[in-house]
């Protein structure tokens, strides 16, 4: 194979339509939920017209926002011109967050199904 | 050709109005990382662990956290970075477009995505965040 042609980086493709794709959700879809739980109270809420739904839609919000926010802040340190040392420093700590921040809903999407919303 | 690399510094988004524009932008990130990760935290999880042990302590502690100021503070920002990152977002939309549009119509353009994003927020305000 010639020097030129290199293979394609199919895992840093997929990753960078995974961070556009929540770009456009967040761009959607985030202020309203945070304006949502600032301006109204949870004990305020009514019964929910469809509480799966209202579940959904932050948990999903939630995730996207988580993504893309720790992606896009791997690539502020890459345009700042920070060190290798840095990048990678970075690269781990945000990829140690979003697993976290990934149990967790997949966790909570788990025990309602088990439970039921009423738990 | 090494000695020939011109790594630009730390500071160079701040030599154009432009560039500095973008630069906040990004950064816009970091208050809505931390506002996710605090509403993960405060709101999310607890509502796991009274699903799981059915222990309401913890779940009073996260509600009179969300009456606090502090988590309000946290929410403004989290908001005030998510509206940024949407309007910077939605004008760059008509640029990036697969037909090349001239100005006045990606202005138009612009204009209706904006429409779109405040009627969706509308309709998940009225129906699906009751």
């Amino acid at each position: 194979m010639p020097q030129h042609e290199k293979k394609p980086a199919i895992m840093k493709g997929l990753k960078w339509g995974l961070f556009s794709g929540t770009a456009t959700y967040c761009a959607f879809f985030l202020p309203v939920l945070f304006y949502r739980i600032l301006v109204i109270k949870p004990e305020t809420s009514n019964a929910t017209m469809n509480q799966f739904l209202y579940f959904g839609f932050i948990i999903v919000t939630y995730w996207c926002a988580l993504y893309h926010s720790l992606y896009r802040l791997k690539t502020v340190v890459f345009d700042l011109g920070a060190s290798k040392k840095i990048q990678k420093i970075t690269d781990i700590l945000c990829d140690f967050l979003l697993i976290c921040g990934s149990i967790v809903p997949v966790v909570v999407i788990v025990v309602v199904l088990m439970h039921g919303m009423e738990s | 050709m090494k000695y020939l690399e011109q790594k630009p510094g730390a500071s160079w988004w701040t030599k154009n109005p432009r560039t500095t524009l973008y630069m906040i932008r990004e950064l816009s990130c970091v208050p809505i990382a931390f506002a996710t990760l605090t509403l993960a935290t405060v709101v999310i999880l607890p509502v796991l662990a009274y699903s799981i042990f059915n222990s309401p302590p913890l779940l009073n502690a996260a509600n009179n956290f969300t009456q606090s100021d502090i988590f309000k503070v946290i929410m403004i920002i989290g908001l005030v970075g998510a509206v940024v990152h949407t309007l910077t977002w939605l004008s760059v939309m008509p640029q990036i477009l697969p037909v090349k549009l001239p100005k006045p119509a990606q202005y138009i353009a612009y204009l209706i995505f904006l429409g779109i994003w405040l009627g969706l927020s509308f309709f998940i305000l009225q129906f699906i965040l009751v």
